[in-house]
């Protein structure tokens, strides 16, 4: 009896990361530009990875289960930061984001504070159409 | 009777991940820059860890684990390596970019500043005339 209800608990954990997943999707599909669909894609890699982990180990029950789960479960808190900063990184650098409208850019004017001025800013445009290959 | 509620959920949790798949395939397919593609491989990916749980908590089996421990790595490596090879890939080609906006921003204002010295120019030449049609026709204008 208590299996059965540790196994509902497993399959509803299993699709609360199933909707992460889904929102994530969404979100990737519909926002603007490559900060905002990041923002919506690391959801999924920790929580959702969190929640389906914690589902799984709920439904086996097993002791190499929950310690490679939980394993698993750190590794990917300690990575996915990395990777999204990365990829985040790599969009401003190149300029390949929505800058036009932007609430606040704080490192653009510590980097104009510090004599960095991009030129293609005055042309009004944005320069990500111009890196059709990234 | 809980047995076939946890079935529903899973076979419920399987489609929203299918749902999801497509829609991050349909991002990694129109995606314009190489990073929203990387972006949406990298949802792609939790939906497979998403998918490799439903199979596990479905089956009961316990092999999928190693596989979503792998997989959650790759994703690393790959969103990093991804990102370094865009910033090194295209510091040349911004570097040429950032040149030809330079040229191109200096061309238009000089073109600005030469059609306004010619208006400029065009200007006095008018108002010079018409000083000295005043000139020539004093109290012109006060008579009409």
């Amino acid at each position: 009896m208590i299996g059965d209800i540790l196994d509902l608990v497993g399959a509803v954990l299993l699709l609360l990361g199933s909707l992460f997943c889904l929102a994530a999707a969404v979100g990737v599909v519909r926002f603007p530009d490559v900060l905002t669909r990041l923002h919506a894609a690391t959801k999924p890699q920790v929580f959702g990875l969190t929640l389906i982990l914690t589902g799984v180990a709920l439904t086996l029950r097993t002791w190499p289960v929950a310690v490679l789960a939980a394993f698993t479960i750190g590794l990917q808190i300690l990575t996915a930061p990395v990777s999204g900063h990365m990829l985040a990184r790599t969009a401003y650098r190149t300029d390949q984001w929505d800058d036009q409208h932007a609430v606040m850019d704080e490192l653009g004017d510590d980097l104009e504070a510090a004599g960095f001025t991009n030129i293609t800013d005055e042309e009004g445009g944005s320069t990500a159409a111009r890196h059709p290959l990234g | 009777m809980l047995d076939t509620i946890t079935f529903g959920l899973v076979a419920v949790s399987s489609v929203i991940l299918v749902v999801a798949a497509m829609l991050a395939l349909y991002r990694l397919a129109i995606g314009p820059t190489g990073l929203d593609r990387g972006v949406a491989s990298d949802v792609v990916l939790a939906v497979m860890i998403a998918g490799i749980g439903a199979h596990a908590i479905a089956t009961g089996t316990s092999v999928g684990l190693i596989v979503i421990l792998v997989l959650s790595l790759v994703g690393f490596t790959t969103a990093v390596g991804l990102a370094r090879l865009i910033t090194g890939a295209s510091a040349r080609e911004r570097r040429f970019l950032e040149a030809e906006a330079r040229a191109a921003h200096e061309a238009r204002q000089r073109v600005e500043r030469e059609r306004a010295e010619r208006e400029g120019s065009v200007r006095e030449r008018a108002e010079r005339e018409l000083a000295e049609q005043a000139g020539e026709h004093p109290g012109g204008e006060g008579s009409a």
